[in-house]
Order: C-alpha cells, then structure tokens, then sequence
C-alpha cells in the first residue's frame, strides 16, 4: 500500500473463507481435546465391557456426574474469571449440614433450610472474594484457608459423625428423586449447564467475565467493574458448591462430613480437562461438563472393567496430561481465543 | 476565530501518600488539537494520563470537559465522557477475539424474550468492517487479538475511539518499541484522526517523533507544568531543552 493513501481510506472487506476456515475454527475450539478424550474412554470402556452404554450405567453416570457438574460449572465460571476457589469441597458437605440441622432443630419445611444452607454459601463466596479483593491476595491462600477452617469446624461441630433426616421429604424429591435409570438431578445440571453456557458466550457479562480473567488490567481500563464481577463469580461459585450439596444429601438423606474433599480435585480436574485456562480468560462451560463426564465414565468403567476403584485417581491423573497436551498439540498456545 | 476547548485541567494537584506525583497543573485541550504531553521520567505525565482515565482522582483542581465538570470517578466514567485511552502494550486482551476487544464494555445487544443477547453476527461484521477502514487487513472479526502487531493494536483502539464517538484519544507511548514503519503509520493516523475532528493527548519520549503532528507541547517537571510551548514557534531542540533545563 502506497504511503499516499489516507489510512482511514475504505477498503474492500473480505468474504468469509468456507470449509477449511470451518474446519480451523472447529479445531480452535477449548473442547475439542477433551471431546477427543471421551471417545476414546468411552470406546475403551465399551471395547471391556458392553454393559457400559447399558442405559442403566448411563443413568448413574449422570448421576455421578450431576453433582460434581454443578460444582465444577461454578468453579470453571471462577476460574475464566482469574480466580480460583479451593473451598467448594467444604461447602460442599458445610451446606447440607446446615440444611438438616436447621430442619431437625426447628422442626421448619426442609425449604427452609434449604435457603439457610444457601445463605451460608452466599456468605462464604462474599467472604472468600472481599479479602481476595480487600487484601489483593490470592484466592489459592484465601480459600485455602476458607476450606481448612470450613472442614475443621464442621467437623468439630459434628464430631465427625453423620447427619441424618428422617421422613419422606417433597422437596428432596425435587433435587434428587430417582425416575426409572436416572435421577431428577441430571436435569438440574443440565439446565444450569446450559444456563452458564449461555451468560459466559452469549451476554455482556460472559465478555466481562473472560476480560476480567484474560487482563484485568486492560479490562478496568476498559471500564469494566472486575471487582464486582469477581465478587459475583465467588458468590456463584459457593452457591453452586452448596446447592450440589443439598442436591448430594437430598439423595441419601444424610450428609457425611468428611467427603467433599475428593470432589474439590475432581471439579478442578473437570475444568482442566475441559479447556478452562488455570490463569483464566478462557475456558468453556460446555468443556467443563464433558470434563466431568469424562471422570464420572473412568470412575464407572472401572468398575465395571473390575478393576480396584482405586485405579480411579491414577487414570484422572494420566488423563489430565494427555488431553492438556491434545489441546496444545491441535490448537497450540497461539490460536486459542474466544471467540 | 476563537480558541474553544473541549478538555480543561485546572488546577490539578495529586499526591501518593509522602510523594507528591502532581502540583497545581493547568492547561486545556482544544477541539482538533494535538497536544504533546512531554517531560523526564517521573514528571508526572502517567500521574496526570491516570487523572484522566479516571484511575485516580485527583486531590485538588477539576477536570471540566466541554466547560462542565467532568467528574471521571471511573475509567467507565471517562470513557462515557468521550475520554478514550489508546495503549500499545495493553489495549488489546490476546485471550479474546477481536470483536470481543473491539466492543469490551459497550458491547451490542439485541433483545431475546427477557434477556439481553449479544448480538455476535453484528459485532463481527462491523468490527471487520472497521479494522479494514482503518486498514488492518484481518480475515475475520472473530480471530485472535494475539497476531496484531503493535501498530495494529493501536489502529484497534483508534477505531474503537471513531466508532463509539470518542472525543479525545490518549495516546501514552504510541511508537514506543515500534518499528519505524509503524511508527509512521500511528502517527499519520494520529494525524488524520485530528482531521476528522477529535482532540488528542500525546505522551512521547521521542520528541523527533511527534513534532510534525503536536500542535502545542506541556511540558511537566517534577510533577509541575514548566513550560507550554506552541509547536510553530520552536525547533525540537527548544522542547528538549525546556524539557532538561531544570
């Protein structure tokens, strides 16, 4: 171009390129290692043992999954947004305590405490995200802290034991009851799966959130409020840990004060897996579901294979580092972006 | 014709706890003008480009932007001004697409039922629309921020100051690790962006660089305005002077 042109000359603006343009943005796409990782799984699985595309092994995948998914939704809505919340295991098990005590003391409709467990959440992602923000710390030391003291003080409280509830409750059946192979649950995540899809790709809020993870620098500049929309991330974060909690007790009818702990590295592993950057900015809702799907199909096709369950951690590991590595080999550092 | 200004300092002071970054700086910004904001390293130029991004407030003095007081309590506030900053090194998010860039913060929506939705197929189009205007020959809206060049990010940001009505641009550094090409590139935009109408705030250490483009030049001096030199009646050698003379 001739330096006597004007730079604010029109141009001709080119047509979209066709297939192999298609073809680059399907490869670009975070999901696709993790998509790669769950055919072969599943292949594997099935290669083992048939039963496993059974629709009754089906129906308690999804369930297995349905609350680890909700926690890892939230987690990976976190993690876009540059920060991370190690505490969610706690309030995992924290929060459905809450909500049993609360119904056995005060004798109230088990809704009730149900709002009281989500409360406390509300409380505990304030929490976490106001001394992140306050304190400019990270939120790998705050939650840390938030999930030690949590855990220690439930419990202390409970003194290790069970918490129970007895009577057929509606509402449990709400969260939880089991319909024929699967379990009311699986549409909770589905819903909330979609739900967050949507808000992270397809709202104003989703473009703050991945410009707040991706340079919160540039995105305050920008005139985006990053301390509000990591506030926010916290909250929902706690809130869908807890409210996968209840989902988890209204299942059994108890709570069990010392899991929780597993599932923490298990919703952390989902968004890895699925794509969410651990520094933030990018990441995919839609990723991280199938991240989970995948850990819940090695978990029940181990079992099903006859393997011990405790092979389960050694495959998550190995698994992590082949799909993170497929991502880097098809999409390479550079091409990723979000779109 | 008379001198009508479209950004006035007044008065302006700002200090960060013991150190005092700012004392008493006044000058205004004309419409259509260029101006030069120059002076050593710890003059006060970021402190004052803060001031006006809305990232700091200052301690005393106003900033009045079309004679009213401005109030930037915010860098929303000052980009809802007509305030609109241009940085080489960080204007751009890599992670993001370059619509998702080109509108972070004024995003396009369009209503669906009770939500309001990005209206991805419109951004895309216009931000490709833009970028091939300003001459950035990209291939798509939707492709990574991270292959621009420095003077194609900067060319982003311009654009994105034409499109949203932007009134005056601060440029902070704009040929800083440019390559000479480039250099020339950003300032022959700077220049034909002043043309179309818009006012601008030039932070250079380059003094040779923007001469031909400034039309006055503030220089600053241990947080303190030293000299306001207007560019036809000196030689570079005088604003360097002014600048080093202490």
């Amino acid at each position: 171009m001739s330096n006597q042109q004007s730079p604010l000359q029109k141009n001709a603006v080119p047509l979209r390129p066709g297939l192999r343009g298609g073809i680059s943005r399907i490869m670009a796409r975070p999901e696709i290692g993790v998509t790669v990782g769950l055919l072969v799984i599943w292949t594997f699985f099935y290669a083992l043992s048939p039963k496993f595309l059974w629709l009754s092994n089906i129906g308690s995948i999804s369930s297995l999954a349905a609350e680890l998914g909700i926690i890892a939704v939230g987690m990976s809505f976190l993690q876009i947004a540059g920060e991370m919340d190690l505490s969610v295991g706690s309030v995992f098990v924290f929060a459905p305590t809450i909500m049993l005590r609360v119904v056995n003391w005060l004798n109230v409709p088990t809704f009730v405490g149900f709002l009281a467990a989500i409360a406390f959440c509300v409380l505990v992602g304030w929490f976490n995200a106001t001394v992140t923000l306050r304190f400019k710390l990270p939120s790998f030391i705050v939650t840390l802290a938030t999930m030690m003291f949590l855990s220690g003080l439930l419990l202390a409280v409970t003194g290790g034991f069970i918490t129970e509830l007895s009577g057929k409750r509606l509402f449990f059946s709400i969260l939880a009851q089991r319909i024929g192979d699967f379990r009311v649950s699986v549409l909770w995540m589905v819903a909330i799966v979609l739900f967050f899809h949507f808000i992270l790709n397809f709202t104003r809020y989703g473009n703050w959130v991945f410009a707040t993870g991706g340079n919160s620098v540039i995105a305050l500049k920008m005139g985006i409020d990053i301390d509000r929309v990591k506030m926010r991330n916290f909250i929902i974060c706690s809130v869908l840990a807890g409210f996968a909690g209840c989902m988890s007790a209204a299942r059994v009818y108890s709570v069990n004060p010392s899991v929780g702990f597993d599932l923490m590295f298990d919703a952390m592993a989902s968004g890895i897996i699925g794509g969410c950057l651990i520094t933030g900015g990018q990441g995919s809702i839609i990723g991280t579901f199938l991240g989970v799907l995948l850990l819940s199909s090695v978990s029940s096709g181990l079992i099903l294979a006859g393997a011990s369950p405790y092979w389960y951690r050694a495959f998550v590991g190995a698994i992590i580092l082949v799909v993170v590595i497929i991502n880097l080999l098809i999409v390479g550092n550079k091409g990723k972006v979000t779109k | 014709m008379s001198f009508e200004s479209i950004l006035e300092v007044r008065n302006v002071s700002k200090s960060f706890g013991a150190v005092t970054a700012l004392t008493d700086v006044s000058f205004s910004v004309g419409k259509e003008e260029i101006i030069g904001l120059v002076g050593d390293n710890g003059a006060g130029k970021s402190t004052l480009i803060n001031l006006l991004m809305g990232v700091n407030r200052p301690d005393k003095g106003t900033i009045l932007f079309e004679g009213r007081d401005a109030r930037l309590h915010s860098p929303a506030d000052s980009r809802r001004t007509g305030i609109e900053p241009v940085y080489q090194n960080s204007a751009v998010i890599d992670l993001m697409s370059l619509w998702r860039n080109f509108y972070l913060g004024r995003e396009v929506v369009r209503r669906v039922g009770p939500f309001a939705v990005l209206d991805r197929r419109r951004m895309t189009r216009e931000c490709l629309q833009m970028m091939w205007d300003i001459g950035v020959h990209v291939r798509e809206g939707d492709e990574s921020a991270a292959g621009l060049s420095g003077g194609e990010r900067q060319s982003l940001c311009i654009g994105r100051c034409m499109k949203f009505g932007g009134k005056v641009l601060l440029l902070d550094e704009p040929t800083a690790a440019l390559s000479i090409t480039e250099t020339r590139k950003v300032l022959d935009f700077a220049k034909s962006v002043r043309d179309q109408g818009m006012s601008e705030i030039i932070v250079d250490h380059n003094i040779y660089h923007i001469y031909p483009i400034v039309d006055r030049f503030i220089v600053l001096g241990r947080g303190r305005k030293v000299a306001e030199l207007i560019r036809s009646e000196v030689t570079p050698e005088d604003v360097i002077q002014a600048i080093t003379n202490k």
